[in-house]
């Protein structure tokens, strides 16, 4: 198959599912936000957005084989490090217009596979390996916002629209003197508490560092500007620069974009190497429930659920005004990849595929 | 006679010999100015991009011994010195094994790399500016030589080697003895903050306490502080940039394939030898910087790797340089090529061992009969032992924090001064930890629980402190060559004559001394073991120290005042060769108890003013 | 104490009890099949085989993991034979390296051609397990993030215990 073709393809198989069956949403919310608690609300399912992301993309990146594919980890993982900043700038917002970051809940945390929070619930998500199939769901969770889209009742259809309604909301509800930025200002999370590559942090204190930050976030996932169906405006930086979904479209079609592409070009630059017999072959949402309470595999699986929960509880701690915690969510993050990658050599049981993470809370991380 | 016809490159504004940091400084520095460059290389064109360094982090993962080298094998044109390569020196037989001829009495404990990027692809980043005493030696103690500069004519070149190099540190918890901040800092910050303290730093100046250790009739009180790094760690926002001047805008250098990767360290424990994420500065980053620098589409500065400087053609009427030879060589086996490289202003930044080696084999320079001597190290003596509580080694950078209570005081006219690094690593380099430990416990038939409980009970506490002991420059110490030792391009070899004095040794007995005391406070049993079968080692009444090299090679071709005492000015300019600058720590004339490579870096931006006003005053071809 | 029946099996179950790993973490490194395959290259088939039955005797004799110590030192580390063997499967996964036989044992039983000592390859130095019995990570691979070097470390290690 040439690659234009092979092109097209992906994007047709990435396109919202119009007028198709949708799942259950688990969330409702109106398409306008009326009110500051609302846009509290929204920020707060913002966070959860971010945080719902980084499972599936640590997974993908544990499951490259160490030393292999080093192009392609490196992508992934520029994407999760971006997500970790994303989350972080959601919490700026937040935290200056008067609300409290939760993640280490179970329910704010998601289970998989999972209807990212207050999308149109059009696609899943699930922990898996690096694969096409995992890339075409990564490039749906990252779906440029065609223009005109307006947010839909019943959830939103892309990220773009969902930063778009709150942006609306930020902006009205600020002149209408509804919302302050002043909260908590010892919150705010700067450049020198978090400090781990990609993007830079942006500290909220107006309307518009407010808006500043939702643009970042925007800007990196989607890219600057809309919908594939344009007439071809140049896609903007490339490399690291590159919006997430032309990341991962790269690593799909195994070419790199090159200056002067554009969305309608998809990409035209070097050959991408990747070499899919190096992925894990871990077996798709895997929970530790499958396995006995004296079975080795149930151990080492709890391991890794207890490191992930650590995280978040660190990260909440650190979102919240101790600082000192968010420096130390850094070691959690990486003995989770550790751990998500060692259960990656461990035999599941089933038709040869290995364990991997799963992501569960314990029961008492429940809503308060 | 027929001709020899050998490829000459075009004229360049400067040829600099080595792509080490000195190298790399010059060369950037020149190129700001608009200046075309070449720099010639001896070792590899080592990548620094994911896939090359990913090579480089195998290759090291792969080493069985794993020594400061391991990543960065040399080629076989340009060997290197290898810890490796260090054997016991019998009387009248020289060690030749490896790449130096050791002559002795005693080992010269060191290696260094030859490759790009020089020994900052291994080095351990600390970066600790010399005392302002460190530079009148002569006139305060009595021993060495005085600097013909100060501290003050040096300060703000440190501020500009600390911004290139990027490092981390805290000056108001960076106490110094003799020192007053408001005059040695006058104000300043580090551009990013000091490195966090480690566990075992903590743990062991908890226990220390105010613990106090007379030296010489006098009570030192025994203070842990935090070591400035050259590593990426939290910007600070009070720094002002001394090239923006602007506060609180400075950023990381990450990594070659992916900027925002390395912009803090991670806590790789390897920092000696390699920085899988480049957090730590190696002086590819100065390279990456000089070369985006352009004139029009061309790079202002060429480096030329596999080129192995042999000769320094100069002038019979005026002394000055007229070209460089070089040997271009290929790993393929292929006959290596004679070149010449042109220049109106060159530079010698070769490492001390290498520059005074080149300008030996080219037979200049030398009106002083200083060029090859004075060569010092810090000889490292170590002590180690188990501590009473677990200490959780081998995590962090090599070394966050030292003792820096002996750098200076009076006993300085009697005994060499020391820092005293806490060893972060366990016992790494004391007793080659984890591996021959372990194969210690294995080979004793430990197996099972008994060899994991012992593995967590012991490793967990080993403590290593580091006595790194000052040396003054002696003539005997010195580099000489000898045509009977060649290496594979037919280039004499460096011979090696290098013998520890007893101001050395004073501080050896000592440094045991205050070990003891320091232990003792601090719960450590003590494990240390110095034998005559160490390869460096050293007795003083009776007794036996043992020691390694530091890598810190100094003082080949000291600066000084006056074409008697020195080789070159105190801009590094050769005294006998106007055009020729001698750039590296060879030029130290002494260098105190701090890695010398801070420092190096400092003179390096005072010898590029210098070229600059040179290349600016002559804009005619002839300078 | 139970056995697999399959050799690739035995081979992780003996060494999880003479490492005091579990087979899991074992597992977990990615370092199984490569240290087994090594394992027959190293010493030959025959003599690995051999080996593994020594182990499996242990296994048989013991009713829990103290008496099977005891077994696996009397019938496996104490053997001319088999001793330096343990030893070196020991090694391989602490360390991630062979050390070649002692010479006393290959002038009895031959030396193959690839017996030298080595580091089997950069993954498994990185999978040594020898930096997480004392609470670390093994130098220039997976790091522990910045400041971790500050603080004892995340995952506990008890280390009171003196053997």
């Amino acid at each position: 198959m040439n690659l234009t073709h092979k092109f097209s393809e992906l994007v047709r198989a990435i396109k919202p599912l119009h007028g198709a069956k949708r799942a259950a949403v688990q969330r409702k919310r109106p398409h306008e936000i009326p009110d500051a608690k609302s846009l509290r609300d929204h920020l707060q399912v913002a966070l959860e957005l971010e945080l719902s992301t980084i499972p599936p993309y640590l997974t993908a990146l544990a499951s490259i084989e160490e030393g292999t594919n080093l192009e392609v980890a490196g992508l992934v993982r520029s994407v999760m490090m971006e997500e970790m900043l994303h989350m972080i700038l959601a919490a700026n917002i937040l935290n200056a217009i008067g609300g409290d970051p939760v993640l280490a809940m179970k329910g704010v945390a998601p289970e998989y596979p999972a209807i990212l929070p207050d999308s149109d619930g059009s696609f899943q998500v699930s922990i898996q390996p690096l694969s096409i199939a995992a890339l075409q769901t990564f490039m749906r969770i990252e779906l440029p916002t065609p223009k005109d889209t307006h947010a839909k009742a019943d959830g939103y259809g892309t990220i773009g629209q969902f930063y778009a309604a709150i942006m609306e909301a930020i902006v009205r509800l600020a002149k209408k003197g509804e919302i302050r930025f002043d909260h908590h200002p010892e919150r705010q999370v700067a450049p020198s508490d978090y400090y781990n590559g990609h993007g830079k942090v942006v500290l909220v204190n107006s309307w518009g560092s407010a808006i500043a930050a939702c643009k970042e976030i925007i800007h990196q996932g989607e890219g600057n500007d809309h919908g594939i169906s344009e007439k071809g405006q140049v896609i903007d930086g490339i490399g690291f620069e590159l919006a997430h979904y032309y990341r991962f479209m790269e690593i799909s079609l195994g070419r790199r974009f090159q200056q002067g592409d554009t969305p309608a070009s998809g990409p035209t630059g070097a050959v991408l190497p990747v070499d899919w017999t190096r992925m894990k072959n871990m077996i798709s949402n895997p929970k530790s429930g499958w396995y006995t309470a004296d079975d080795p595999r149930r151990k080492v699986m709890d391991e890794c659920n207890e490191t992930w929960w650590k995280l978040l509880q660190e990260l909440e701690k650190g979102l919240n005004g101790k600082k000192e915690s968010l420096q130390r969510s850094v070691p959690y993050m990486l003995l989770l990849k550790q751990r998500a990658s060692a259960l990656m050599n461990v035999p599941s049981g089933v038709a040869g595929t290995v364990l991997g993470p799963s992501f569960e809370l314990p029961d008492s991380a429940l809503h308060q | 006679m027929m001709k020899e016809l050998i490829p000459t490159t075009e004229e360049y504004d400067a040829v600099i010999v080595g792509a080490g940091a000195s190298g790399a400084i010059v060369a950037l520095e020149l190129a700001r100015k608009g200046k075309r460059v070449l720099v010639l290389e001896a070792g590899r064109s080592i990548r620094d991009d994911e896939d090359g360094w990913r090579s480089v982090v195998d290759t090291f993962h792969g080493a069985l011994a794993k020594v400061p080298n391991s990543p960065y094998p040399p080629t076989a044109m340009a060997p290197q010195p290898d810890v490796l390569q260090l054997a016991p020196i019998k009387k009248g037989v020289p060690n030749s094994l490896g790449y130096f001829v050791q002559k002795g009495p005693q080992n010269f404990g060191s290696d260094y790399t030859r490759s790009k990027g020089g020994t900052t692809m291994h080095w351990l980043a600390c970066a600790l500016r010399m005392l302002p005493n460190d530079f009148r030696m002569r006139s305060m103690y009595g021993v060495g030589v005085d600097w013909p500069i100060g501290y003050d004519e040096l300060r703000k070149d440190y501020e500009s080697a600390e911004r290139e190099i990027g490092v981390s540190g805290d000056v108001g918890e960076y106490w110094l003895p003799g020192v007053d901040p408001k005059t040695y800092w006058e104000g300043y910050t580090y551009p990013m903050k000091k490195m966090p303290d480690s566990y075992v730093a903590k743990r062991l100046a908890a226990r220390i306490g105010d613990l106090k250790v007379d030296v010489g009739g006098k009570d030192y009180k025994i203070r842990v502080t935090p070591t400035p790094q050259g590593r990426n760690g939290m910007p600070n926002p009070d720094y002002v940039d001394p090239l923006s001047g602007k506060k609180g805008d400075y950023s990381p250098t990450g990594t070659q394939s992916d900027p925002l990767r390395g912009e803090r360290c991670q806590g790789n424990s390897s920092c000696a030898p390699i920085c899988p994420v480049q957090a730590k500065y190696s002086a590819h980053r100065t390279l990456n910087r000089a070369q985006a620098l352009k004139k029009g589409p061309v790079s202002l500065v060429t480096i030329e790797c596999q080129s192995v400087a042999t000769f320094i053609q100069t002038s019979k009427d005026n002394g000055r340089v007229q070209y460089i030879e070089y040997m271009a060589y290929a790993q393929d086996g292929a006959p290596a090529r004679k070149k010449r490289a042109k220049g109106r202003v060159y530079i010698i930044a070769a490492h001390a061992v290498e520059t005074a080696k080149l300008m030996l084999l080219s037979d200049i320079g030398n009106h002083s009969d200083q060029l090859g001597r004075n060569l010092m190290d810090h000889p490292t003596m170590l002590t180690w032992g188990l501590m009473d509580e677990p200490v959780w080694p081998f995590r962090g950078p090599g070394q966050t924090n030292a003792i820096p209570t002996f750098r200076d005081g009076p006993f300085r006219s009697e005994m060499a001064a020391f820092v005293l690094p806490i060893d972060n690593w366990g016992w790494i380099w004391s007793a080659f930890a984890p591996d021959v430990p372990f194969a210690q416990l294995v080979g004793q038939g430990m197996f099972g629980s008994a060899l994991r409980q012992k593995v967590a009970h012991d490793f967990s506490r080993q403590v290593t402190l580091q006595f790194e002991i000052e040396q003054v420059g002696e003539a005997y110490n010195r580099v000489t060559i000898d045509r009977n030792f060649l290496d594979p391009l037919g280039v004499p070899r460096p011979i090696i004559h290098y013998e520890l004095s007893d101001y050395v040794r004073r501080t050896m007995e000592a440094g045991v001394r205050i070990s003891e005391r320091i232990f003792k406070k601090a719960g450590i049993t003590n494990k240390t073991q110095y034998s005559v079968s160490d390869p460096c080692h050293a007795e003083y009444n009776g007794k036996v120290y043992s020691y390694k090299g530091c890598g810190h090679y100094v003082g080949t071709h000291r600066m000084g005042s006056n074409r008697n005492n020195s080789v070159t000015d105190s801009h590094l300019r050769c005294w006998d060769h106007k055009n020729l600058y001698l750039v590296g720590c060879g030029a130290m004339p002494t260098f105190g108890t701090s890695n010398p490579s801070l420092t190096m870096a400092a003179l390096a931006f005072r010898a590029s003013r210098a070229i600059i006003k040179d290349l600016d005053k002559h804009t005619s071809k002839a300078l | 104490m139970d056995y697999p029946s399959d050799p690739a099996e035995q081979f992780l179950a003996a060494s999880a009890a003479l490492t005091a790993f579990e087979v899991v973490e074992l597992q977990g490194t990615g370092m199984s099949e490569s240290y087994w395959n090594l394992l027959l290259g190293r010493v030959g088939s025959a003599i690995a085989g051999e080996f593994l039955s020594a182990c499996g005797s242990a296994f048989a004799k013991s009713r829990n993991a103290k008496e099977l110590e005891a077994a696996l030192g009397k019938r496996v580390m104490n053997d001319p034979k088999y001793g330096p063997i343990a030893q070196r499967i020991i090694t391989l996964w602490y360390m991630g390296t062979w050390s070649a036989m002692p010479s006393a044992w290959s002038d009895t039983y031959g030396s193959c051609m690839n017996d030298v000592s080595q580091v089997v390859s950069p993954k498994a130095y990185r999978e040594g397990l020898v930096w997480p019995a004392f609470g670390t990570h093994p130098q220039a691979a997976k790091p522990m993030g910045y400041g971790s070097w500050s603080y004892p470390p995340l995952v506990k290690v008890n280390t009171d215990a003196e053997p």
